[in-house]
């Protein structure tokens, strides 16, 4: 289109204001947001896929297969593909990956040692878990996009307002739904960093669907197993890590064994974090 | 094509990339220029950038049907668009019009906070009644002829021919009433 002179000016006037009222624009948080919602969407097409396949079937399935099933990152991870390299731990040497964030174009990974020689092994889907003596518990790492709200339900619309800083955090997650606060956040050090630690305790039932505690990179995590959920002991620590608000999570159901609750504590401990390309 | 397009098409030249890497890549390179393009639509950044929220995750609902990235571009630009006006018309009250009467100087204190011709300018756009304002934008921002703007406001090129005169007549006056 010719411009005249005035309506170059209009133009370059509404180019400059556009400029402005973005300068400040937070990006990185933005980015986030799309990534939950795209994992929405990802997630309503597999429910529906899943829901023609479960009526043709009529299978039962408990709700943490269903949701291991669904929720499995087929399409989330930006970039890398998290995998186990070995089956045998040794120190110092991560043999599972997971994204825990994405922003400017930096991917943070975690790494932790599983020892998958151990009855009961570890498994794999979004985080690791393990079964045992029909007990459930699990680990993970992760920079939530959106928090547990209303029932904490899978059909509940989560929170997206996610504290940016690790007290803000760790706030929001002593009041998740139907939690009972055991220990209330508290100053610690985590892996060598400073960080907040609180444990609760949630009733994860949804009947036969999912309590999320939180949306993540990879999709929803859940901590809902089994025909009857039991009850589950969260252990979060909140820290910064390369300047990234991430949550360490650690979860075992009400009377899982001492040998799943140590396997779990010492496999979260052998943490460590790069960023991946 | 631009290079920077020319990342989310593939050797073929169609679109046939992943739709989330191609939606991320399109997020990089536009979601600040539509959370601009909405502001100036709908008045505050909070909405706009719901709205261009929701034009992303359209665009991913329908990667399929898309055959270029031109296309990919064209619907996230309309599709803010509708957002924004669809925004605006469920608001229980619009803006009020604060645009001084023609004639009447700035205030001292607002030329001190508009620091310059440009940006009293790009106050006197958004001061516009609505559907001048759209037409404005659509064309000096989005650079879209009066064909396409009819189209996308659902009007005909008359009547934004008349939005555009009447809208460039009032900033003409504005900007003579301040030098």
């Amino acid at each position: 289109m010719v411009m005249n002179e005035f309506e170059s000016t209009l133009a370059s006037a509404l180019q400059a204001e556009a400029d402005r009222t973005t300068l400040h624009l937070d990006t990185a948080d933005a980015a986030n947001l799309l990534e939950a919602g795209l994992d929405r969407i990802d997630r309503d097409r597999r429910h529906r896929t899943w829901a023609a396949v479960l009526a043709a079937a009529a299978a039962v399935l408990v709700a943490g297969a269903v949701y291991i099933n669904t929720d499995s990152p087929t399409s989330v991870q930006p970039a890398g593909t998290p995998s186990t390299t070995s089956t045998s731990p040794s120190a110092g040497t991560p043999n599972y990956q997971m994204p825990v964030s994405y922003a400017k174009g930096v991917l943070l990974q975690a790494g932790v040692t599983l020892d998958l020689t151990l009855d009961g092994a570890w498994r794999i889907d979004n985080y690791p878990w393990l079964h045992d003596a029909g007990k459930y518990g699990g680990l993970a790492v992760y920079r939530p996009s959106a928090l547990a709200a209303g029932t904490g339900c899978l059909t509940d619309r989560p929170n997206t307002n996610v504290g940016r800083t690790p007290q803000l955090l760790a706030q929001q997650l002593a009041r998740l739904p139907r939690s009972t606060l055991l220990q209330p956040p508290t100053p610690t050090q985590k892996l060598g960093r400073q960080a907040i630690h609180l444990q609760l305790r949630i009733n994860p039932n949804c009947g036969t669907g999912v309590y999320r505690v939180a949306q993540t990179l990879l999709g929803g995590h859940g901590i809902s197993y089994g025909r009857a959920s039991a009850h589950v002991v969260i252990d979060f620590w909140v820290e910064n890590v390369r300047g990234v608000p991430l949550v360490i999570e650690t979860w075992h159901q009400d009377g899982a064994s001492s040998h799943m609750v140590n396997e779990i504590a010492r496999a979260v401990n052998t943490l460590t974090f790069t960023n991946g390309g | 094509m631009s290079d920077a397009l020319s990342d989310v098409v593939s050797s073929r030249g169609d679109i046939r990339v992943p739709a989330r890497a191609g939606v991320t890549k399109l997020f990089e390179l536009h979601y600040r220029r539509l959370v601009g393009l909405a502001v100036m639509l709908v008045d505050d950044r909070e909405t706009a950038e719901d709205v261009v929220q929701e034009a992303f995750e359209g665009l991913y609902r329908r990667w399929r049907r898309l055959r270029n990235p031109h296309d990919a571009a064209a619907y996230l630009n309309r599709s803010v668009v509708n957002g924004s006006r669809s925004r605006l018309r469920h608001r229980a009250t619009e803006r009020a019009h604060l645009l001084p009467a023609v004639g009447q100087s700035p205030s001292a204190e607002a030329t001190g906070v508009a620091h310059d011709a440009e940006h009293a300018l790009a106050d006197a756009v958004l001061a516009l009644p609505r559907r001048q304002r759209e037409v404005v934008v659509l064309r000096y921002y989005l650079d879209l002829s009066e064909e396409q703007i009819a189209e996308w406001l659902g009007v005909s090129p008359g009547s934004v021919k008349q939005h555009a005169h009447r809208a460039t007549a009032t900033l003409q006056e504005r900007m003579e009433s301040w030098s």
